[in-house]
Formats: structure tokens, C-alpha cells, sequence
């Protein structure tokens, strides 16, 4: 507790002793003459027991009083109820998440900024007083436990660097708030640093109204950020482009990078430059800014024919984090295709048989599909297959049946197409029975001319092609066909007939790692022209390495998140491929193909995986999480407030300040209370004491 | 020789006047409240006629009165009572709780040792007051008394005597002894009853404000002797009503260490202990069958005495009609 006015506060407690000194100095008997006090001795012993009690409470009610008096004439400021005694904890939750990479200038960061605030806070700690330091970048942790050893928390703001993931201020601050049962003897004060950037504090996200209870007795406060930025520019995404289109004629994939700007103005031009992991540069690649938007593309066309990964860099500017992105560029060639099937021997179109269209297909993008027999799956079993295209299901025998469930199971994609060489699809039973995909149909295929519906559905196996399979699958006409029923949730058409029924659908099976895809026709000239037309080749194409990357799971990782890498990953390790990234502890994957922990920074990972093959993971950092975009003074005050009161750090002498003026509603309680225990006062001596000095145990 | 004569002024007129019709007879005051006795004739040198009773077979007829039976033909008995010298002796507490007094002395009022310092009626003066009357009162009825002044150690003592000089004798030794010091009731009792024969009257003149159960054996061994113990409790009005205020340092006349208080506070209290330690008295008292009178210093004493008297007279006589 501190006082406006400390002496006047001193003299209030002096005051206090003024009952003792008047209780000595009266207490001057008047000497009388008795015949036996042995009477009086009794008498004062039944009385001592009962007033014993009461003359300490009358002297402390009396002395309570006049200190009470003082003190609300000295106007006092008390940062809790728990009095002078208690010593300050102050928990210092540093943002060091993306956006404390801000350059504010002078070659100067958020971060910097921030520790400076931070030690200028610590300084005001005296001796006893304790400091914690907690790390809201993701995961928010307690670096330093409360402790009195300040120079140790110096040193531990000192080795903080930015971290490269969100900031999770409210786990942050959670950890701050005070255990239900605790009952330190400390004040608790929190102090906020960060630069209050959207990428850092979600006003929309309000913090729970529960922990106005709990930090009720916490004085809050927050470094006060600054509300200007310097202009600023993103990579806001890159894809690989794969679309026919793109990919007509060409063995060039294009990688499509997205720059966004903040308050930057007006046509311009801007470049990135990309490299590959290996430090090949690929070039500067320019893009142009029109004046109305604050958006635009670069298209980076890359030549890889290996699965590798590449770094795409613009210019550094006032937030350095989101001026970098890696891409993970897959190979053309080396997905690994087994179909199971026979050739035909002929050279006639119309006598090819659906193994050969798919080969043929296949190999005009660069694979090399593996022909098996059927017969021979469960004795020589393609175990490093990515995916199996199944065109003679009916030469299956049980034992390739029972192997292909299992190979699913592990994550393999299994591509089933109708036998066109047999009357009736008896084999259809094995799709639930091995397969775990609830599909049916009728055993004799319907021979009803018919076409590929002129408008698809958005099936996520071809994503890539976007509106393009529209157009692709109009001029595909049908002479023949099973339909395709299903009533399980796990199946989806992604192709449909222009009757509506399902030309071929996409199912991941029960408890299985997998993808299944169902042909309801089959890519041969008896039953459709399909082999003919321009959609033959993207599709395939599209069915291998979307139903890989499918089967896989494998989507955008963000840095500071959990990542899910499939169930295919499950048991592999994921660790930094760069060098760069050295040191860095690798992260194991548990059995749902999730990360163990979050993933720490951004860039490209290696997956190695439990058979022991290895990819290549690009992780991201959220641009949103990087976003140094002010939040507004009136949404941080709303958002704030669920807290309870707070102030800006160094408000807090004012703010002492104006709780010391006499219409302080302490000085307003302390005369009440100080009127209070002079009533009580007043009906305790009234009752009197014996006033005796003689011990009961004298009588 | 101003001493006796300052104690002969106790003798107020007034006071020989309420006393004068009670006389001291040991069978008014020792068969009076004597548990067990009755009015049973002893045959002695000092035998008195009581009353006649017709005869009846089997009766002695040594107690045959002859001259009845001359007379009238009928056989009567005489009945007789014992008549005796009464033995009466005073032990008056002479401790220093006795020296206090809160009332100036008036001329003619006499003094002694207790008050001759501050010239205020002290207890004692009180207890030598009542001595003297019960004194004169028991020699004009041609009574023994006696007389033991006690503190913590016998200051006089007097055995019991008929002579015309034993009153003065009495007067003089209670106006010249020494008061002070701490009372050993049970002492002198002791001491008192040593040399008196047994069924004697022994008034106990004391504030008894001492611990109770010293006084307790002195009691049992009076009983044990037949005699009758008549408790004067004499205290100053001061200690009966307290209206002392302010905070007081009491010093303690027996020597205890004085003792500080609020004396407003501990007046309920110590009104309430001086009550329960009464009525404790009286229990001890009523427990031997003896009198307990309690007196006020401030107050004359002949009404007291007279009402004691009275009393005592008044249940004799109904016993005796038993």
C-alpha cells in the first residue's frame, strides 16, 4: 500500500498508539485502605477471565479507529486489500510470436521494443518482489517460474528471439490467472507485451468471461503498442498449378504465388525470386500491382522432374516473416502405378483393352505403369505401389482380394474399373467384403447410349482441374455402363452420367488409411469413346497423384500448429530438411498421422515415414498469424475489459494517483469503517473492565 | 489510666437499656439451639424448683411433695431445674482487617487501640463495644465471662470470672490490646476452650475475613465440647455497600500485596462475592446449629444484641414447654 501522503499516513499510525500512552498515563491509582482484599482477588479473578478479551479488543478498536481516520485523510492506494506486507508477482507475457518480427525501424523490432518495456517493468521491482516470464508465441509456456531472482528473468527476456508461429495470447494470460486455491501473499500483476497486431489479438474472439472471477484480485496491464505501420506486403499463398490446361504439352509445373499489400497505393510492379532446395535459383519473377487491388499473382514455372522443394522470397519489408513461402513441387514421374490386367494382343482401337488405354493414358504423363496379372497379386504383391488400378477384378482370386484390403488399409489407393470381357460383375461383393466400400450393383451392365453430365461435381480428387472437368467430360459419350448404388457415407460420385447416375465414385473405406475409386464405365470403345477424348489423360493422371496425396492427407502444415500427415505417415518422424533448420528436434507421429507437438517453425520438413521412404513436407507460417495490422484502441479496450480493469503500463503512478483524491471510494470506506469502530468502540466501554493489574492466577 | 475509662463509655445508657430485660442463662442460650438436649433436672448444689406433675405409679417418691399432700390428699412431684453459673466467654478478633473503620468517633463513644490513630470507629472498636455490654450483662446476672483476643497469636485472654473486678479488668484489656496481624480463628478457639468447661456460650466477634476452613475445625472442636458458639460478623459499611469510584490501588491492612482496579467495574462482583462468602458463612454456621448475627459497625449494636437475645429467649421458652 502507498500513500499520497505518506507522512500524514505515519502521523494516522502514530495516532494509533495514542490510546496506550493515555491508558498508561491515567491509570494512576487512588490509594485506598482496605481490611482484606481477599474478597476483591476473587471477584477480579471471575472478572479477569471474561474482560481479558474485551480490554484488548476496545484498545485495538480504539487504535483501529484513529488509524482508519488517518489513513482516509491520507488517501491511500491500495493495489489490493492484502496490505503493505504483500510483495508484487509479475507475470510478463511476452508476444514473441510472428508478428514481434515487425520492423519498426532503426533496425529495430517489436521484440526489441518489447524487452526494452519489459525492463523497464522489472526495474520497478524491489527486493522480495517476484517475476514470472510466460511465452505467448504457440504454444504459450512459462519460461520462468516466479521467482526473486531478477537478474536470471533479465537474462531469460534477453535470450528470447521471434518465434516464426501465431501468438496465443489467451492461453498466455490463462496461465497467468491465478489458481482457485491459491493463497499467495503477493500481489499478482500482469503485464501484456506485445505489439497488439491482428496477427496477435483477435478482438473478435472474446476472452472468456469466467476469468473476470478469477482475476479479480490481478492488476492488469498492457505495454502500450504503437498504432502506426509501415507498409507492408505478403506471400499470401503459392500452389502448384497442375491443371490440363497447365499442364498441356508441357512437362513444366507452375507454381502460382499470391502477394497481398497493406496499405501500400497504386499500380506498381514487384518480383519474388525463387530457388530450390539445392540452391538452385530459379529467377526473379515480376507481377504487377493495378491500382484498385491489393492483390496479384506470379507464376513461376519450374522444370522438376523430381519430387523437391522450393523457396520462394520477396523482398523484405516491414514484416520479414510473411515475405517467405516453400512449395513442394512433386514429381510427374514418380508415382509407382500397378495395373492389374491383361493387354490385348491386337492393334485394333476397338479391340484395346482397358488395361492398355490406361497404360497408354499413364504414359503420356511421364509414369510408367507396372502391368500384373491379377492371379499372381497374392504371390508377388507390389507392396511399393502408391496405387493399383484393378481392370480385371474378376481374375482376383481370395487371396488377392484379402492382400488388396490390407494394402488399402496401409494407405495404398485402389482404382477398380467393370470387366467388359465378362457377362456379369460377380466380383462387385468383394468391394464391401475386402474393400470395406458399401458400393452395389446390378450384375449385367446397362447398355443405354448416354454421355458424361456436362456439369460435374466438385469431387476433391480432381480439385486441380477445377472447372475444367466440365468441359473435359461433355464430350464423352457412353454406350454402356453398371450403376453404381451406394448408401454409405464414406462414398462420393466424382463423376456423373448425363442420366445422373454415377460414373465413377471415390470412397475412403471403413478403418482404412486409404482411398477406393469405383469405375461404373470402363475406359474402352465398347463401352464408351472415353479412351478417345481429351479428358482420358488428365484423369487417370489426376486419380494417381490426387488419390496419393488423398490418401496421404497430406494438406497446408502450419508452423506453431499440430499437423496431420495421414495415416500413412503414422510412426514416422518428421525433421527439419535444411540446413538451417539444424538442430532442430525431429517430431514424431503418432498413430492417427498427427505431430506429437506443434510444428515449431516454417519451411521445408522431411517426412521420413515407417517403411522408410521419405518426402518432403512444406509448412507454412499463417500469413493471418503474421498480420501487423493495428487493432483498433476501442476493439482492444472491449477486448480488454472481459479482464476486468486495467491500464496502460506507465498510467499506473497517475492512476495511483487519482484513486488518492479525498472522493477516493477508499477514503469514503476507511471513515465508514473508522465510524464503524468507534460505535463498537463506544459499546464496549460501556460495558467497562475490571482494569485490574492483578493476574487471575494471583487470586 | 484514660484507657478504661474511654472504654467504660461504651456502656451507653440507651444500650444497658435495650439489653436489660434478656438475661444470659445458660439454659436459655445453651439449650435453647443445643441439638439433642432437653430441659432434663440435674441433681446439684443449685437446684430450682420448675413446676408439679401428679404422681404416677412407679415414680420415685423421693421428689414427693409431702406438704402438697398434707394439704390437699394428692400425691404431686416436685420437678426441678438445674440452675447454673453460665461460663460465657468473648473471642474478639484483633487482626488488622479489624483496624478499619469508616466513621469518625463522637465524643463519648470510647476507642480503642484500632482507632486511636485516625480517630475513626473501627471495627474493633465495635467488637470491644458489644464485649463490654455482653460483659456488664453477664456479671449483673452473676455470670462467668472471659475473655480471648486473638490474631495470629492470643494478644489477651481472661478465663472466665464472677468478680466485681472482671469487667473492668475485660474493658481495660480490650482498650489497651495491641489490633494487627492476621487472624488464626482456629487458634484461639483452641486456646479458648482449653480451660472451659464444657456447655459454655463463646461469642465469636470477627469480620471472618479469612479463608473459612480454619474457622471450620475451631467450630467442631467448640462442638464436640457441648458448647454454644454464637458468629458476630461485624463489618464496616463501607465493605458492605462499596461505594467506592475510580480507579484504586487497595492496599491490604493483613499485608497481601495491594491490588489495582477500576472500583465502579468491581463493585457487582465483589458485592456478589461478599454474599455468596455470607451465605457460605452461615452455612458453616447453621451446619453446627450456632447463631450467626451479622452487625454493622456504623450501626448501634444494642438493638442487634437485643434482637439476638430475644430470639433466643423466645425459643428457649418454646422449648421448654415442650
Amino acid at each position: 500500500m502507498s500513500f499520497a501522503q505518506p507522512g500524514l499516513a505515519i502521523a494516522a499510525i502514530m495516532a494509533a498508539a495514542i490510546p496506550f500512552v493515555l491508558h498508561l498515563i491515567l491509570r494512576r491509582p487512588q490509594s485506598t485502605q482496605w481490611p482484606s482484599t481477599m474478597l476483591l482477588r476473587r471477584a477480579i479473578a471471575k472478572l479477569h477471565r471474561r474482560h481479558r478479551l474485551e480490554r484488548w479488543i476496545l484498545l485495538a478498536i480504539r487504535s483501529l479507529a484513529l488509524a482508519l481516520v488517518g489513513m482516509a485523510m491520507a488517501g491511500p492506494f491500495a493495489r489490493a486489500w492484502q496490505g503493505d506486507h504483500t510483495t508484487r508477482e509479475l507475470w510478463v507475457v511476452i508476444d514473441h510470436g510472428a508478428t514481434s518480427a515487425e520492423r519498426i525501424g532503426d533496425g529495430q523490432s517489436q521484440l526489441d521494443s518489447l524487452k526494452r518495456g519489459i525492463s523497464v517493468a522489472m526495474s520497478e521491482l524491489q527486493d522480495g518482489d517476484r517475476v514470472a516470464i510466460v511465452s505467448a508465441a504457440n504454444p504459450a509456456n512459462i519460461l520462468v517460474q516466479p521467482t526473486s531472482d531478477l537478474d536470471l528473468a533479465q537474462r531469460e527476456v534477453d535470450r528470447i528471439r521471434t518465434h516464426a508461429v501465431p501468438a496465443n495470447i489467451q492461453a498466455a494470460l490463462e496461465l497467468c490467472l491465478p489458481a482457485q486455491e491459491s493463497n499467495s501473499n503477493h500481489q499478482r500483476e500482469v503485464l501484456l507485451a506485445s505489439g497488439c497486431r491482428r496477427g496477435s489479438i483477435h478482438p473478435e474472439q472474446p476472452l472468456p468471461a469466467a476469468w473476470q472471477e478469477r482475476g479479480q484480485h490481478v492488476q492488469w496491464t498492457s505495454l502500450r503498442p504503437q498504432q502506426s505501420t509501415a507498409p507492408n506486403r505478403a506471400i499470401w499463398s503459392a500452389r502448384v498449378g497442375r491443371s490440363a490446361s497447365e499442364l498441356q504439352g508441357t512437362q513444366d509445373v507452375p507454381v502460382r504465388v499470391e502477394l497481398r499489400r497493406f496499405d501500400g497505393q497504386g499500380a506498381a510492379t514487384d518480383s519474388v525470386v525463387a530457388r530450390t532446395t539445392t540452391g538452385n535459383q530459379l529467377g526473379h519473377f515480376t507481377g504487377r500491382w493495378s491500382e484498385q487491388s491489393n492483390q496479384m499473382e506470379v507464376t513461376i514455372p519450374t522444370k522438376i522432374t523430381e519430387a523437391g522443394g522450393i523457396i520462394i522470397e520477396a523482398t523484405n519489408d516491414a514484416q520479414p516473416l510473411d515475405d517467405t513461402i516453400p512449395v513442394v513441387v512433386e514429381s510427374t514421374a514418380n508415382p509407382r502405378v500397378v495395373i492389374l490386367g491383361r493387354k490385348s494382343d491386337s492393334n485394333d482401337l476397338e479391340q484395346l483393352s482397358t488395361t492398355t488405354w490406361i497404360t497408354r493414358a499413364l504414359q503420356a504423363t511421364g509414369m510408367t505403369p507396372q502391368e500384373l496379372d491379377p492371379g499372381s497379386l497374392a504371390l508377388r504383391p507390389p507392396t511399393d505401389a502408391e496405387t493399383i488400378i484393378v481392370c480385371r477384378p474378376d481374375l482376383l482370386d481370395e487371396g488377392g482380394w484379402k492382400w488388396l484390403g490390407g494394402w488399402v488399409g496401409d494407405g495404398g489407393t485402389a482404382v477398380v474399373m467393370p470387366v467388359v470381357e465378362a457377362a456379369e460383375q460377380g466380383w462387385m461383393s468383394e468391394l464391401d467384403r475386402s474393400l470395406g466400400v458399401s458400393v452395389h450393383t446390378e450384375p449385367i451392365a446397362k447398355a443405354q447410349p448416354t454421355r458424361l453430365a456436362a456439369r460435374q461435381p466438385r469431387s476433391e480428387i480432381f480439385s486441380l482441374l477445377g472447372a475444367e472437368i466440365d468441359s473435359l467430360s461433355e464430350p464423352v459419350g457412353v454406350q454402356k455402363y453398371i450403376s453404381l448404388v451406394s448408401e454409405g457415407s464414406e462414398v462420393t460420385p466424382a463423376l456423373v452420367l448425363d442420366n445422373g447416375l454415377p460414373a465413377m465414385v471415390m470412397a475412403r473405406p471403413r478403418n482404412k488409411n486409404g482411398i477406393v475409386i469405383v469405375f461404373g464405365i470402363a475406359p474402352e470403345l465398347s463401352w464408351s469413346d472415353l479412351p478417345l477424348k481429351p479428358l482420358m489423360v488428365p484423369l487417370f493422371q489426376e486419380i494417381v497423384r490426387a488419390g496419393h496425396i488423398l490418401a496421404m492427407s497430406r494438406g497446408d502444415l502450419r508452423s506453431g500448429e499440430f499437423g496431420w500427415l495421414g495415416h500413412v505417415a503414422a510412426g514416422g518422424v518428421l525433421t527439419p530438411h535444411a540446413a538451417v533448420e539444424a538442430g532442430a528436434v525431429g517430431i514424431e507421429i503418432d498413430s492417427d498421422g498427427r505431430t506429437a507437438s506443434e510444428i515449431p517453425s516454417p519451411g521445408l520438413w522431411k517426412l521420413r515415414q515407417r517403411n522408410g521412404k521419405e518426402r518432403l513436407i512444406a509448412v507454412r507460417l499463417d500469413p493471418m498469424a503474421a498480420s501487423i495490422e493495428p487493432v483498433e484502441p476501442a476493439a482492444l479496450q472491449t477486448w480488454w475489459k472481459a479482464l476486468g480493469e486495467w491500464k496502460w503500463f506507465g498510467e499506473t503512478e497517475h492512476q495511483q494517483r487519482a484513486t488518492d483524491s479525498p472522493e477516493s471510494p477508499w477514503s469514503y470506506w476507511l471513515l465508514v469503517a473508522a465510524l464503524g469502530f468507534l460505535v463498537a468502540e463506544s459499546f464496549w466501554s460501556r460495558r467497562g473492565s475490571p482494569h485490574t493489574n492483578q493476574p487471575a492466577a494471583a487470586t | 489510666m484514660t484507657a478504661p475509662l474511654r472504654a467504660e463509655a461504651y456502656l451507653a445508657p440507651e444500650t444497658l437499656a435495650q439489653l436489660a430485660p434478656f438475661e444470659l442463662r445458660a439454659r436459655m442460650l445453651v439449650n435453647g439451639l443445643g441439638s439433642g438436649m432437653h430441659a432434663s433436672p440435674r441433681q446439684g448444689q443449685a437446684v430450682e424448683f420448675s413446676e408439679h406433675r401428679p404422681y404416677t405409679a412407679g415414680d420415685s417418691l423421693r421428689h414427693l411433695d409431702w406438704k402438697v399432700f398434707g394439704r390437699s390428699d394428692k400425691l404431686y412431684l416436685k420437678r426441678y431445674e438445674q440452675e447454673t453459673n453460665l461460663n460465657v466467654t468473648a473471642l474478639v478478633d484483633a487482626s488488622s482487617s479489624m483496624r478499619f473503620g469508616t466513621i469518625q468517633t463522637k465524643p463519648g463513644w470510647g476507642g480503642t487501640d484500632a482507632g486511636s490513630g485516625s480517630l475513626q470507629w473501627t471495627k474493633f472498636d465495635c467488637a470491644a463495644a458489644i464485649t463490654v455490654a455482653l460483659a456488664h450483662l453477664c456479671l449483673e446476672q452473676r455470670d462467668r465471662m472471659g475473655l480471648v483476643v486473638y490474631s495470629d497469636d492470643i494478644r489477651a485472654s481472661m478465663r472466665p470470672g464472677g468478680s466485681k473486678k472482671q469487667w473492668r479488668n475485660i474493658v481495660q484489656s480490650l482498650a489497651t490490646v495491641r489490633v494487627g496481624g492476621v487472624a488464626q480463628p482456629a487458634r484461639a478457639i483452641d486456646n479458648a476452650i482449653a480451660g472451659l468447661p464444657t456447655q459454655s456460650l463463646i461469642f465469636l466477634l470477627s469480620d471472618f475475613l479469612h479463608p473459612l476452613d480454619t474457622l471450620r475445625d475451631g467450630l467442631a472442636k467448640a462442638k464436640f465440647r457441648g458448647h454454644d458458639v454464637v458468629l458476630l460478623r461485624i463489618l464496616d459499611q463501607q465493605e458492605i455497600e462499596f461505594p467506592l469510584e475510580g480507579f484504586r490501588l487497595f492496599e491490604d491492612m493483613e499485608g497481601m500485596p495491594p491490588l489495582e482496579a477500576d472500583a465502579e467495574v468491581l463493585r457487582a462482583a465483589y458485592l456478589r462475592e461478599l454474599h455468596e462468602f455470607d451465605q457460605e458463612l452461615e452455612r458453616l454456621a447453621r451446619g453446627f446449629s450456632y447463631d450467626l448475627l451479622r452487625i454493622n459497625s456504623h450501626q448501634a449494636v444494642g438493638p442487634l444484641l437485643a434482637s439476638l437475645l430475644s430470639r433466643r429467649e423466645t425459643l428457649w421458652r418454646a422449648r421448654r414447654r415442650q
